[in-house]
């Protein structure tokens, strides 16, 4: 179930007014390793995307055959409307952002920030006021004359974020920025770089296996799986409208309930458990009815645990087998005849049972919090 | 406790030391010593390096052909060390090979080898002649032109070995950046790639010309004689003449002259970093 506006087919009809990266069919083998398969995608100008995939899913590849490192075995990409495939590196014009930040270790920070303006028009052409703005946007202006390996690993990415920026690329590349940082730094300059993205509008075409950074930070997400594009769009349509069992457990957790679906005389769906219990499912507009055997993805964040079925919902009933604390909130281990174990997470001071281990309780959701998903 | 940590460990160098002791130490100190006690006591010896003419010319002569040979070592082998950090797995190992077999030749063989190529109706003076570049051979022996030649030959692993050993452990992602951020190759490397690699071309600055310094087979056999530098000189004193105190003398001199060039190195390079101590 993939978004029209974010991929499409490998087609070479004209670009869209606001579109600013096209790939077609790329492909990238090494050996018998299919690294990159067949990926198509369209990126309009001024996006915030995210390539999110486990390690080894190609993310890398397809960054690196953006800028001009890896040569793809087949496809194209346009940029700008111009089919760069076969153009230099040094000569595409991208801003990049490496994972090891990799700074020139013999300049200081300004040297290293006016590196792009000095290869670009000669040692006259590197402006220090646009040096200064280029580091004053990441909050380094203070530290100019300071060498590389006098800065923490954040204050590098900054600096490397700057030199990136400083020759105003149309597209800034980023592999993993953020993945040699700590968690509580790490989600400071997930901030600042949404800020930043959003302030000079230039397009960023980020990589991370981190499903809460992609979340957190994207416009839009390409959900890659073996090299091929499992899923692109939104990050709330592919949370909330996960296609595959693939997605909805990459992208925050699901249960997988396996059942029969029948069309339901009120409009709705019909599923059968295996365990044989009846269950509701409301359909969205532009929802695809499922029919037959199906796979039902349910968060645990859109069950609620009571003591009696509240109405309107779904309900199972249950033992809790465990419990575990995080601060805000509880995840409850619920072992239910009708749809084996099930996992609910509920707000730690508005759920509406003490959550003890060998309560009998009811799970509970509402027929349009539930989803069919393909079981691949 | 640190101490008694690391304690145990100190027991394992001991052989080591011991020997460097027995077999470097103690026959350094006995020139050292000899040198200002033979003939007689006292410094007579060394008035000799400003007195005598033909021991100035030996210095002399012994410095600049180490400079000279430094200089087309370092650089001949920066080419080859910048080749072996570029090509594939497959060709390093090739090359490698090729430059660590000429390591492993005798430098007598070596020396001969050019010996055959270099003289008269040598290989070199006939091929120069049937291309038609010169039309007498030229000599290459026997002079320093032919010295120079043999010590760049010999000297270049030591040199390609330290300067590819710190381009391998160079960070490609820096030259990616410089690639992407639009630097043309010439930029990229001048700017990049040449300043990260300097510490390597210390290092092997510093091994070609203090080897260079004190080299003695080389010269001595493709200079014929004629090309006497200060090893061959001190050689020559030893046996031939048998004045043991200018021969202690001049090797004294020689080992003050290399201290005098790391010390003055270490002024300027962090030594422990260059040699992988720590950084
Ligand atoms: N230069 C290469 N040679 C051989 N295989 C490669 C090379 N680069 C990447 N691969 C393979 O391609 C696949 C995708 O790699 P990559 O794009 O780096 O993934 P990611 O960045 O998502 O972790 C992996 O299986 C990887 O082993
Ligand atoms: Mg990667």
């Amino acid at each position: 179930m993939t978004d029209p506006a974010m991929t499409g087919p490998a087609t070479t009809g004209p670009a869209t007014a606001d579109e600013i990266v096209r790939i077609e069919g790329l492909t990238k083998t090494y050996g018998a390793v299919r690294a990159v398969d067949d990926v198509s995608l369209s990126i309009p100008r001024g996006a915030f995307l995210t390539l999110l995939g486990a390690s080894g899913s190609g993310k890398t590849t397809i960054l690196m055959s953006i800028a001009g490192f890896v040569q793809p075995s087949a496809g194209r990409i346009v940029v700008a409307g111009r089919d760069i495939t076969h153009v230099p590196a040094n000569k595409r014009g991208l801003g990049m952002v490496f994972q090891g930040y990799a700074l020139f270790p013999h300049m200081s920070v300004g040297d290293n920030v006016g590196f792009p303006l000095r290869v670009r028009g000669g040692k006259r052409a590197v402006d220090r006021d646009r040096v200064a703005q280029a580091l004053a946007l990441v909050q380094m202006d203070h530290l100019i004359d300071r060498m590389p390996d006098a800065l923490s690993g954040g204050q590098q990415q900054r600096v490397a974020l700057a030199r990136a920026l400083v020759f105003n690329p149309a597209i800034l590349l980023l592999d993993e920025p953020l993945s040699a940082l700590d968690k509580k730094l790490r989600a400071d300059l997930q901030w600042e770089l949404k800020e930043l993205h959003h302030k000079i509008g230039t397009t960023f075409i980020y990589v991370t296996h981190d499903q809460d950074e992609a979340l957190s930070m994207s416009d839009n997400i390409v959900i890659l799986r073996d090299g091929r594009i499992e899923q692109s769009g939104a990050p709330g349509t592919l949370y909330h409208r996960p296609a595959s069992r693939f997605v909805a457990d990459f992208l925050g957790k699901s249960n997988f309930i396996p059942g029969t679906a029948a069309p339901d005389p009120s409009g709705g769906i019909t599923v059968t458990t295996r365990g044989g219990q009846l269950l509701s499912k409301a359909l969205a507009d532009d929802e695809a009815a499922p029919a037959g055997p199906c796979l039902m993805a349910l968060r645990p964040e859109n069950i609620t645990v009571t003591h009696t079925p509240l109405e309107g919902h779904n309900t199972v009933e249950g033992t809790i087998t465990g419990v575990s604390f995080f601060g805000a909130d509880h995840q409850i281990m619920i072992e239910t005849p009708a749809l084996g174990p099930v996992t609910a997470r509920s707000h730690a001071l508005r759920g509406a049972v003490a959550p003890d281990t060998g309560a009998r309780v009811c799970v509970n959701w509402r027929p349009g919090d539930w989803r069919a998903v393909a079981d691949r | 406790m640190m101490r008694s940590q690391t304690a145990p460990y100190w027991w394992l160098v001991v052989p080591a030391l011991a020997a460097l002791g027995v077999f470097y130490l103690y026959p350094v100190a006995q020139v050292l010593w000899l040198s200002v006690t033979e003939p007689a006591p006292g410094l007579g010896n060394y008035t000799t390096l400003y007195e005598s003419q033909t021991v100035r010319n030996v210095i002399w002569r012994t410095t600049w052909i180490s400079l000279v040979t430094t200089v087309f070592t370092v650089t001949l082998g920066y080419v080859v060390a910048y080749a072996l950090a570029q090509v594939g797995r497959r060709t390093l190992v090739i090359m490698l090979f090729a430059v660590l077999m000429t390591l492993w030749l005798s430098v007598l063989i070596r020396a001969f080898s050019w010996v055959v190529l270099l003289q008269t109706n040598g290989l070199v003076n006939q091929a120069l002649i049937a291309i038609g570049l010169i039309d007498r051979p030229l000599p290459l022996l026997r002079n320093e032109l032919g010295v120079i030649i043999g010590m760049v030959h010999f000297m270049l692993p030591l040199a390609i070995l330290p300067m590819y050993a710190n381009m391998s452990g160079l960070d490609r992602r820096v030259m990616q950046a410089a690639d992407v951020l639009g630097a043309r190759s010439w930029q990229a490397f001048w700017w990049v790639w040449f300043p990260m690699s300097r510490p390597g071309i210390i290092v092997a600055t510093l091994l070609v010309f203090v080897f260079s310094l004190g080299f003695f087979v080389t010269p001595a056999i493709l200079g014929g004689g004629r090309v006497m530098m200060l090893s061959e000189y001190i050689s020559f004193q030893f046996q031939e003449t048998l004045r043991w105190g200018q021969a202690t003398m001049l090797a004294s001199t020689l080992l003050l002259g290399v201290l005098a060039v790391l010390a003055v190195a270490t002024r300027f390079i962090d030594m422990k970093r260059l040699f992988g101590a720590r950084g």
